[in-house]
């Protein structure tokens, strides 16, 4: 019974959402895919990097001080022209870790119920290094291609992951990713505090940008992701070896 | 003059520094705390534009009278419920600097992406928070119901997003008028049922049964007071500056918030343990707080706010420390238990009477102000539920308090034999509370322009405020 209220729930709710949104009538409405008028909206002066009022158009590994200086649109809005949700989107899953810590952190690793293998554990030798690498390269590229600080933590406590995995006395040191943590979290808003003391505005990209498209073209913006992907990568590890942690015996 | 940024700043730059040095935690929590409780009195009505981007692009924050006055009354009861119960902190002070951080951020955000954020952070450090008494399945329909308010929220503003392309505030309020009727009915909808999560609104709140009335001294007092302000002012804010509603949908609405507060009233006039009918009685608050929003009367409904968070500071902080010390917090068996502690007797009895807006108290001048409002724009039947549940919860508080102050059987004279064995220990932090807001609420009942005149500063400059 409770499964046919529920079905019908479900049906009511999207009946009730397709047909307001697929509606006709006055007004704006729901966008079809790509016919959205851009020039109406507050993205549109992102892509154009004309917030501030320069119209002139940004081209690539030409244009000097464009805005944010970054190449790739995604980190100029996440990073700079919206910092301060990036901030808390960090905070956010400081937050989810902390309370994985607190209710599931002990003392002892986990044992698997079947050793890792030789050919898991020479592997992941080969693999994990690149992994790392390659994670460390998205983030400090985050600015010039698709990519940052969140995906490129990832893929640290990726690598973080296949130790586990293969290894069954491997254990990372907790105290020294929070540590890390806590550092990247910190230096982040303590960077956000020197642009208020800077620039007046909290967050303000106080540092020179350059050609659009070189690795030092965009301010604060490569430390920032640099300090995320530090911050996410520590603290997806710490969530991985507090899952796999139980209780002393 | 402080930039209100770092109310949000400092407590989070405190809460990562705290993972890095556990020793010193709850020195970071309480200089966090202080910091924000001092700054929030020094705040100046601005707007803060942050990295440089002018709104609607960047995303700023805003510093009006109406945020300022509820930033002051959040900061004040998160200190007091902080610092009377510091031996319940634990391990918990981190998790404590970032939902004051977050709460801040709530009140003060002025991007509708940004509040989704910082609302994120408030309810995921919730969640946290309410496994400290170790009842998880209070905390589990949290999250589950919690998510769900969320993603309803995200979704609202995704459809207005798409469109007419923005995300500030008062931008957003500007443009509401070009959305097609059938979208705008969808997200108002949508972002209305996702605060009523937070906000404790009927059908949404099944959650708080098994979190309020699981609370311990340190967490109930901020969900019931911290966490309640904060949820209900950015309710406020969104249907009285954002969101404007005329015609069916306002009914629809002001059904939805005046069934809550009569169910809650009657839930809670039905419970036997002291939480489990706080718990209630502050869904019917919020329910009370939010109607009066929905009608207009925004300065009646920013003094219940105060005289809820005051009031269900005390009593939360009381009844869960009750619970911590004795082990229980049913009415039954705590009889009495006022006899022993009369200083946080005191306190408890005056907060209760001014929530229940007993004339001479606080509380009755805040219901005779909403009431008259409501006459005035010719309503007739909003007054007449508000008294009703009035009566409802003036029976249940007044029942409490003569069973907690004088023991044994009704119609018969009590001695001091019938009075419960159990009593708080570590009463001195939590009567020096009980005695300070009970002597607080006694100085604005007699003094009400005490606290009425930041709120009647608001209401002279509405338009300017966003």
């Amino acid at each position: 019974m409770k499964r046919v209220i529920a079905v019908l729930l479900v049906g009511v709710l999207g009946f009730f959402i397709y047909s307001n949104l697929y509606s006709t009538g006055n007004g704006n409405l729901f966008p079809k895919f790509g016919e959205a008028k851009l020039s109406e909206r507050v993205s549109n002066k992102f892509i154009k990097k004309s917030v501030n009022g320069n119209e002139s158009e940004v081209i690539y590994n030409q244009t000097k001080d464009a805005e944010s200086g970054s190449a790739n649109m995604v980190t100029s809005i996440v990073v700079n022209y919206r910092s301060f949700d990036t901030l808390g989107e960090v905070t956010v899953l400081f937050v989810s870790a902390l309370g994985v810590g607190l209710l599931l952190s002990g003392k002892s690793r986990m044992k698997f119920k079947t050793p890792p293998n030789f050919i898991l554990r020479s592997a992941v030798r080969v693999i994990a290094g690149i992994i790392l690498i390659t994670g460390v390269y998205i983030f400090i590229h985050g600015h010039l291609t698709p990519g940052g600080g969140f995906p490129g933590g990832s893929m640290i406590a990726s690598a973080v992951l296949l130790f586990y995995i293969s290894d069954d006395e491997f254990k990372t040191k907790v105290k020294a990713f929070k540590f890390l943590e806590g550092t990247a979290g910190s230096l982040y808003l303590i960077f956000g505090l020197l642009g208020l003391s800077l620039g007046g505005y909290f967050l303000y990209n106080f540092l020179p940008t350059g050609v659009v498209g070189n690795l030092f073209s965009a301010g604060i913006v490569p430390i920032i992701y640099i300090f995320v992907g530090l911050k996410v990568g520590s603290e997806l590890s710490n969530l991985i070896s507090d899952f796999l942690s139980e209780e002393g015996k | 003059m402080i930039n209100p940024v770092l109310l949000i700043a400092i407590p989070l730059l405190f809460a990562f520094l705290s993972v890095m040095f556990k020793k010193a935690d709850k020195g970071f929590l309480i200089l966090g705390i202080l910091f924000n409780l001092i700054s929030a009195f020094f705040l100046k009505e601005t707007e803060v534009i942050i990295g440089g981007w002018k709104p609607p692009f960047g995303i700023n924050l805003v510093a009006d009278q109406y945020s300022i006055f509820g930033l002051i009354i959040l900061n004040i009861v998160f200190a007091f419920s902080v610092v009377s119960s510091l031996p319940s902190v634990k391990k918990y002070s981190t998790l404590l600097l970032v939902s004051l951080a977050s709460l801040n951020g709530m009140l003060l955000t002025g991007d509708l992406f940004n509040l989704f954020v910082f609302l994120e952070i408030a309810s995921i450090s919730a969640y946290i928070m309410s496994t400290m008494t170790k009842k998880y399945k209070g905390t589990f329909n949290y999250i589950i119901l919690g998510a769900l308010g969320s993603n309803l929220y995200l979704l609202g503003i995704i459809f207005l997003y798409s469109t007419v392309g923005t995300l500030n505030m008062s931008d957003m309020a500007s443009k509401l008028h070009l959305v097609n009727n059938n979208v705008l009915l969808l997200s108002i909808t949508f972002i209305f049922a996702g605060f009523a999560v937070e906000a404790k609104l009927i059908p949404f709140n099944g959650w708080v049964k098994g979190v309020y009335g699981n609370a311990n001294d340190l967490n109930g007092g901020i969900f019931a007071s911290a966490y309640a302000t904060a949820a209900i002012m950015v309710f406020g804010r969104l249907f009285t500056n954002v969101f404007t509603l005329d015609g069916t949908l306002k009914t629809i609405l002001l059904a939805v918030t005046v069934s809550t507060f009569i169910f809650g009233e009657i839930a809670a006039f039905s419970q036997k343990n002291i939480r489990s009918t706080l718990a209630f009685s502050s869904v019917g608050q919020a329910g009370l707080i939010a109607t009066l929003f929905l009608t207009g009367i925004t300065g009646g409904a920013m003094m219940q706010v105060a005289n809820n968070a005051f009031a269900k500071l005390v009593m939360f902080t009381i009844a869960g420390a009750m619970y911590v010390y004795t082990g229980t917090d049913n009415v039954e068996k705590l009889q009495g238990l006022f006899k022993k502690h009369k200083l946080i007797g005191f306190g408890f009895s005056i907060a209760a009477l001014s929530l229940v807006g007993l004339p001479i108290f606080y509380g009755f001048y805040v219901k005779i102000f909403a009431l008259t409002n409501l006459f005035k724009i010719n309503s007739y039947w909003l007054p007449a539920f508000i008294l009703f549940s009035s009566l409802i919860e003036g029976i249940y508080y007044i029942r409490m308090l003569v069973k907690l102050w004088n023991p044994g059987e009704e119609g018969k004279e009590s001695k001091d034999e019938y009075t419960t064995k159990l009593s708080l220990e570590n009463t001195f932090a939590y009567a020096v509370l009980a005695v300070i807001i009970g002597l607080f609420i006694i100085y604005i009942s007699v003094n009400p322009e005490f606290i009425t005149q930041g709120i009647s500063n608001y209401l002279s400059n509405i338009p300017g405020g966003m």
